[in-house]
């Protein structure tokens, strides 16, 4: 048992950005966990291998199966098989939707220890040691993971992306085990959900609102944020109770933002929203609650009435 | 249609709080438990479901006495009955409790397990899918939409990040995690939550009714320290009357976006 089998994530013909990230975190608990593959599986993987030259792979196994797109299913027997074969010494996921669906199922299968979200790793003479939040991000455990190749999931966000594309790696196919039984679970269509074609993600100045506006109406916020020259950004709770669209949602189930400036006005700061935000160059954060966990990543704090504060705003200039 | 809600009751922590002696968790004086955010949201699935095609909606959690909370409100917006397995459970090991709920949905058999996505606490956001594992039900997680397919199957919406919809259908039986939002939670009226406590509550030792669930083959992980968020804190706060407070953010706005 050595090195690390990385699971890539890609979704309709792109890597997704999680699968660099994994590879940040990895370069950075050093020779220990080397070398680094990075498992493909999916229809047309082969197509994507370019994308996984990334710094730090070491070999890309490319796992050809007859499913188009993301399927728990397919993409955990495919998986479950690789192992049986590389016998790695920890197998990383991204902490995403994806993984969810397939992470869990995987460990209690085949006997692994698990845990997720995490957001440091690293190998302390022999033993492999991570950290991840506990009681909704208040505090923070650090584990160590016994047994045999171990899973974990690696928070989004937590890791730089890395950027300039490595030297090709070696390429290897490798047989998507279990795939000719009739599968229980099968693709129907994306639906695009948002008619809001609005992009957060490259927006300088975000006004972000959250569940502490209260009973007001967001289109109060929705002008605010045109007087003052930002773009509106929302947690999860605005957008679950029908108010906003997934598209302005700022978090680990919407989008990941890094603008020159994040006004929060009301965001508490669940781990999940902080996950999408933290690296904002400049964050200014109004709660009423003194303890939220939002101040612990922003640059600027207000304990108070945002109501107040907001009528005093004046427009950013160009 | 029988389906089986998984729920938690989770703790939360008083704004000032201590840790235990061996520094390894937080002193229970100073938790709070609730019902799981997600929770209500399977729960209502489920109870919906059940209205629309028959059948009943049994909870079930997994800890001591203190996670009857959960079922109790289950069982106050109408589920029908509740089992507790009687074990605590590591809250850092993602799997300890899905070993014990699939030695009781192999006794109970449901057609459907409807799981929060996550905890809000531990927030592993791994135990359906994993008990989807150990007694090997096809699953999906994080769930957005749930319609009725005949012939057992389900039509269910997967979210995915920045909202993107991946509709799948499912066979029957399945574990599916609900995400907040998939519906509007009823409330449970003072009569209802009287009623709720008429409802049958089974209390289970998992060692002695043969409720062991799938062998544990690992121990969990090994929790070697707890602290608090580093960056925590780390916000210079503004103070002042509400058009000072505003002025500053305004230089503040303006300074970083020059």
């Amino acid at each position: 048992m050595a090195g690390t089998l990385v699971i890539a994530e890609h979704r309709r013909g792109e890597l997704r950005q999680v699968t660099a990230e994994m590879l940040t975190a990895l370069r950075g608990a050093g020779e220990a966990l080397a070398p680094t593959k990075i498992l493909l599986v999916g229809a047309g993987v082969t197509a994507l291998a370019d994308q996984a030259d990334i710094p730090g792979v070491d070999e890309i196994l490319l796992c050809e199966t007859s499913a188009e797109h993301f399927d728990p299913w397919s993409v955990e027997n495919a998986i479950a098989a690789v192992i049986a074969a590389e016998q790695p010494r920890l197998i990383a996921f991204g902490h995403t939707v994806d993984a969810m669906s397939v992470a869990p199922a995987l460990a209690a299968k085949l006997g692994r220890e698990l845990t997720t979200d995490v957001t440091a790793l690293r190998d302390e003479d022999g033993a492999i040691v991570v950290e991840r939040p506990i009681y909704g991000g208040r505090l923070f455990a650090e584990l160590e993971l016994p047994g045999e190749g171990p899973i974990v999931t690696i928070r989004p966000g937590q890791f730089d992306a890395a950027g300039a594309s490595a030297a090709r790696a070696g390429r290897r196919v490798v047989d998507p085990q279990g795939a000719a039984e009739s599968s229980p679970i099968c693709h129907v269509e994306f639906l695009e959900g948002d008619t809001d074609q609005i992009d957060i993600t490259t927006a300088d100045f975000l006004l972000a609102v959250g569940r502490g506006i209260g009973d007001e109406d967001l289109d109060r916020y929705a002008d605010l944020a045109g007087e003052i020259g930002a773009t509106l950004a929302v947690s999860r709770p605005l957008v679950d109770s029908g108010q906003a669209t997934g598209a302005r949602q700022v978090g680990q189930s919407g989008k990941t933002v890094k603008p020159r400036v994040y006004l929060a006005l009301g965001i508490s700061g669940a781990p999940q929203h902080l996950a999408g935000m933290r690296d904002a160059d400049c964050i200014i954060a109004v709660n009423q609650d003194p303890d939220a966990p939002i101040f612990g990543v922003a640059h600027y704090g207000v304990v108070g009435d945002l109501h107040e504060i907001v009528d005093e705003l004046v427009p950013a200039p160009d | 249609m029988r389906i089986m809600v998984p729920v938690k009751s989770v703790a939360v922590p008083d704004e000032e709080f201590e840790l235990t002696s061996d520094g390894l968790d937080i002193d229970p004086d100073f938790l709070d438990f609730t019902s799981n955010e997600w929770d209500p949201f399977a729960v209502e699935q489920a109870l919906q479901m059940v209205e629309a095609a028959g059948g009943e909606v049994i909870v079930v959690t997994v800890g001591g006495k203190e996670a009857e909370e959960a079922l109790m409100a289950a069982l106050a917006m109408g589920a029908d009955r509740a089992i507790r397995v009687d074990i605590a459970v590591a809250g850092f090991d993602p799997l300890a409790a899905a070993r014990h709920l699939a030695g009781v949905v192999a006794r109970e058999a449901p057609d459907l397990v409807l799981c929060g996505v996550q905890s809000s606490d531990a927030a592993h956001g791994a135990t359906g899918v994993a008990l989807a594992g150990l007694v090997d039900y096809p699953h999906i997680a994080v769930v957005k939409s749930i319609a009725s397919d005949p012939a057992g199957y389900l039509t269910v919406g997967r979210e995915l990040e920045g909202g993107v919809v991946q509709q799948m259908e499912i066979r029957l039986p399945a574990v599916l995690t609900v995400q907040s939002g998939i519906n509007d939670p009823r409330y449970a009226n003072l009569r209802a939550i009287k009623q709720a406590r008429g409802k049958p509550l089974e209390v289970v030792d998992p060692a002695s009714s043969g409720l062991e669930g799938a062998a544990g083959r690992g121990s969990g992980p090994r929790l070697r320290q707890i602290y608090e968020l580093k960056d925590r804190a780390s916000a210079e706060m503004i103070r002042g009357g509400p058009r000072e407070v505003a002025e500053r953010i305004n230089e503040i706005i303006a300074e970083a976006l020059r």
